[in-house]
Formats: C-alpha cells, sequence, structure tokens
C-alpha cells in the first residue's frame, strides 16, 4: 500500500467536518504510519477564547481531525469506505508551549502506534513555527 | 523480561504486579475493553517491538498466552 509522500488539499473528501468546525486545512501523507497536517488558523476559528488564543480543545480537535484524515486516506488507498472517527481517548497530554492565536499556522506530525479493528492509537505532536505546544496519545474510533 | 513485562503492565493499566499471574485472564485482570485493548498492543509493539495481529488477539487469553505470542516473536 506504500506510496509517496503526498499532499491531500481536497480534505473535504477525508473528514465530514465543514467550516466553521473543519480544523484542518493540509494533510500531508507520508506513510501508512504516519502523516502530517497544517491548519491556518482564521479569526473567526471557534476554538479561540476570549484572549484570541487557541484553546487546547482546539489544538486537540486538530489533532483529531488529522487522526481521521489519515485514516480515511488510508481507506481510500485500499479501495475501502471512509467512516466517521471518534476520539476515543486522550493519555499523555502535554502542554509544552504557547497556544497560538489567529493568523499562526498550526502544524501537527501524527504517527500509528497501534491498531485493533477499528480503534486506532496515535501518537500526535503539534507545534507551531517547529516550536511543540502539544503531544498526546489519542484513540480514534471509526464508526 | 516476564518481569519488565508485568512492570510495564501494572503501570499503564493501574494494577497490582501480584495480580497480573501467568493463567490469569488478561482482560479481566486489567479491565480491558475494546478500546484500551490496542493501548496493550501498542505497548507491546513499543516495549518488544513485537507487533500483536489483530486476528491474533482472540488466541491471547491469559497472561502466559501473551509472554508466549510475545517472546516467540521477539
Amino acid at each position: 500500500m506504500s506510496s509517496p509522500a503526498c499532499k491531500v488539499t481536497d480534505i473535504a473528501s477525508l473528514i465530514p467536518q465543514r467550516s466553521p468546525i473543519q480544523m484542518v486545512d493540509r494533510y500531508i501523507f507520508e506513510d501508512e504510519l504516519n502523516c502530517r497536517s497544517e491548519l491556518t488558523i482564521n479569526e473567526d476559528n471557534l476554538f479561540l477564547d476570549e484572549s484570541g488564543y487557541m484553546s487546547v480543545e482546539g489544538v486537540l480537535e486538530h489533532i483529531a481531525q488529522t487522526s481521521a484524515a489519515h485514516i480515511g486516506y488510508l481507506h481510500r488507498l485500499a479501495g475501502k469506505t471512509i467512516s466517521l472517527g471518534y476520539i476515543g481517548d486522550i493519555k499523555r497530554c502535554a502542554v509544552t508551549g504557547q497556544m497560538p492565536a489567529a493568523g499562526a499556522t498550526l502544524c501537527t506530525h501524527v504517527s500509528v502506534v497501534s491498531q485493533v479493528g477499528n480503534v486506532t492509537l496515535v501518537s500526535a505532536e503539534a507545534a507551531v513555527n517547529d516550536s511543540p505546544i502539544l503531544s498526546c496519545r489519542m484513540k480514534v474510533a471509526e464508526d | 523480561m516476564i518481569k519488565k513485562m508485568v512492570a510495564i503492565l501494572a503501570d499503564e493499566f493501574e494494577v497490582e504486579a501480584e495480580v497480573i499471574q501467568p493463567e490469569a485472564n488478561i482482560k479481566e485482570t486489567m479491565h480491558l475493553d475494546s478500546l484500551s485493548l490496542v493501548d496493550m498492543v501498542g505497548l507491546v509493539n513499543e516495549e518488544f517491538g513485537v507487533e500483536i495481529k489483530t486476528p491474533d488477539l482472540p488466541t491471547i487469553k491469559t497472561f502466559a498466552d501473551l509472554y508466549d505470542y510475545v517472546f516467540t516473536r521477539m
């Protein structure tokens, strides 16, 4: 199933979320176990707090949508139907930097740790300007 | 090697190491559900470099089964 790294700009074909809840602009497939994504934060982003900074929940939603996009892309490569993905749980969440403000670009790397049936465990790290701001383990369950 | 496995599992799933006995049922002992099973698979993969295949999971019922599966594939 290996394919060269490629950028998928038609993110709507991989996840069901649409603006204003869509939290991934660009998805970059690296290999079966790894992907990256980017989100340029608009001023009207729903996850900005009163101070104008992205909330932790916003970054976690960004990671969840990145993970779901990756799982969906793997399904597409395998000729399968893309399912809805849900957050199963979140562990080892560490905030290591300041949350980004509007105008910043959030970049995330997601790595698949394991998969059992329709549940995928991923390790993720989000960064802004190459500085890590949050890392976690997240389970994504497919419908 | 078994000691290492027991310590890692006890820490991850927050159970006493003493309850992890070879003939004990894994799911019952560590209170695993369909979501947390993937944690065990990930842990074994990261710590021992062994990937437990989904179709093999039903055959791994006890900790002795898990040790056999992992240590024969390292």
